[in-house]
C-alpha cells in the first residue's frame, strides 16, 4: 500500500516535470536565473515583504494581465528592466515564474512572453513604478 | 490484604512488559535513539526564514568560521559561525532578514557552482567577530541588488546589522 501511494507521487511528480511551461526553453536556466536576479528582494515564493516594501507577487503576479498596460508593466518595472538579463532570458524567467508564484490569476488566454516584446518594453522604464503599480491595481476586477 | 481491580491490572502489566522485552532491549533502544540524534542534523530540515531549504547532501569540507570556507566567496561582514549562529541559522536575539544578497560559490568537493543566499541577521549591533571581505561577483552601489556593501537588513524589524549566514538555496547551471 505505502509502496503503492509512493509510486503514485513519484509517477505524478514525474508528470509534472515532463510538462514544459510555455515560452520556457531551459526550465533549470530560468529558475537559477529567477534566484540570482529576483529572489533576493521577491524571495522563493515570490512573497515580498510583510510591509509592502517589495510588492508580493505571489499569488498575486498574473492579475497584471488581465488589464491594458499590466502587461509590459511586468517587463517595464526596475526589477525586470535593469536586470543583467539578456532580452530572450528575461522573457524566459517571466514565462517561468508567472505559473511557478500565480498559477491561478494568469488568464486563460495568455500567450508567452517574447524576447522582442520584451526588447521593445524594457526600453520604455518608468518613472513613477508605484504609481503606475496602483493605476493597474485600480483597474483589476473591473 | 485483598488486591484490589488496579492492583491486578498493575500486575499484569508489568509481568507482561518483563516477559516480553529484556534488560539488553532497553540498551538498544537507547542506543538507537543516541544515533538517531546524532543523524537529525543531517536531515533536510527548513532552518532559513522563509523556508529556504538546505540541500541535504552537498558535499562539505572546510573551516567555516574561517572567510576561506567555500561558501563565503561572496560575503562581507561578520560569521554568523563565529557569532554564536551557525552558517545557516542566526544567534539567538537576533532576525534573519528575509530580503538577501544572492551569488555563487563554486564548491571544491564537487565543483559545481551552488547558488547562495547570504541572509543577514538583524537586531543587535555588529557582532564583530570573523569578518570577511572576500566579495567574488560584488558589484558597485549603483548596481544595488548586486552589491554587499548595502545594509542587507531589510524587511525585519530592526535595521541594525549583525552577521552574515551562507545558505545553500539551489544548483547553479551554467
Amino acid at each position: 500500500m505505502r509502496v503503492g501511494v509512493l509510486a503514485l507521487l513519484l509517477s505524478l511528480a514525474g508528470g509534472a516535470l515532463a510538462q514544459e511551461i510555455p515560452g520556457v526553453d531551459n526550465d533549470a536556466r530560468a529558475r537559477v536565473n529567477y534566484m540570482l536576479n529576483c529572489q533576493g528582494c521577491h524571495r522563493a515564493d515570490g512573497a515580498g515583504t510583510a510591509d509592502g516594501a517589495v510588492p508580493t507577487m505571489k499569488n498575486f503576479l498574473g492579475n497584471f494581465l488581465t488589464v491594458s498596460e499590466g502587461r509590459e508593466f511586468l517587463i517595464r518595472v526596475p526589477g525586470s528592466a535593469n536586470a543583467a538579463l539578456t532580452d530572450a532570458a528575461l522573457a524566459e524567467v517571466l514565462n517561468w515564474m508567472l505559473p511557478q508564484i500565480s498559477p491561478d490569476q494568469i488568464p486563460e488566454d495568455f500567450n508567452p512572453y517574447t524576447e522582442a516584446e520584451v526588447a521593445k518594453w524594457r526600453k520604455q522604464p518608468l518613472d513613477d513604478v508605484i504609481g503606475e503599480r496602483e493605476k493597474l491595481i485600480a483597474r483589476m476586477g473591473r | 490484604m485483598q488486591d484490589n481491580f488496579l492492583d491486578k491490572i498493575g500486575e499484569r502489566l508489568s509481568r507482561g512488559v518483563a516477559r516480553r522485552t529484556s534488560r539488553r532491549g532497553l540498551f538498544g533502544l537507547l542506543g538507537a535513539s543516541v544515533v538517531g540524534a546524532a543523524s537529525l542534523p543531517l536531515l533536510p530540515v527548513a532552518r532559513a526564514a522563509g523556508g529556504q531549504p538546505t540541500k541535504a547532501g552537498v558535499p562539505d569540507t572546510g573551516d567555516d568560521q574561517s572567510c576561506d570556507y567555500w561558501r563565503y566567496c561572496a560575503i562581507d561582514g561578520f560569521l554568523c559561525t563565529c557569532c554564536g549562529g551557525s552558517v545557516n541559522t542566526c544567534p539567538p536575539g537576533t532576525e534573519m532578514s528575509p530580503i538577501t544578497w544572492i551569488g555563487t560559490c563554486t564548491n571544491p568537493v564537487d565543483g559545481l557552482n551552488y547558488v547562495i543566499s547570504y541572509n543577514d541577521c538583524c537586531g543587535k549591533s555588529g557582532c564583530g567577530n570573523c569578518l570577511c571581505n572576500t566579495n567574488e561577483g560584488d558589484r558597485p552601489m549603483y548596481n544595488p541588488p548586486k552589491s554587499n556593501d548595502i545594509n542587507w537588513c531589510l524587511g525585519t524589524s530592526s535595521a541594525v546589522y549583525h552577521c552574515s549566514t551562507a545558505i545553500i538555496v539551489g544548483l547553479a547551471v551554467e
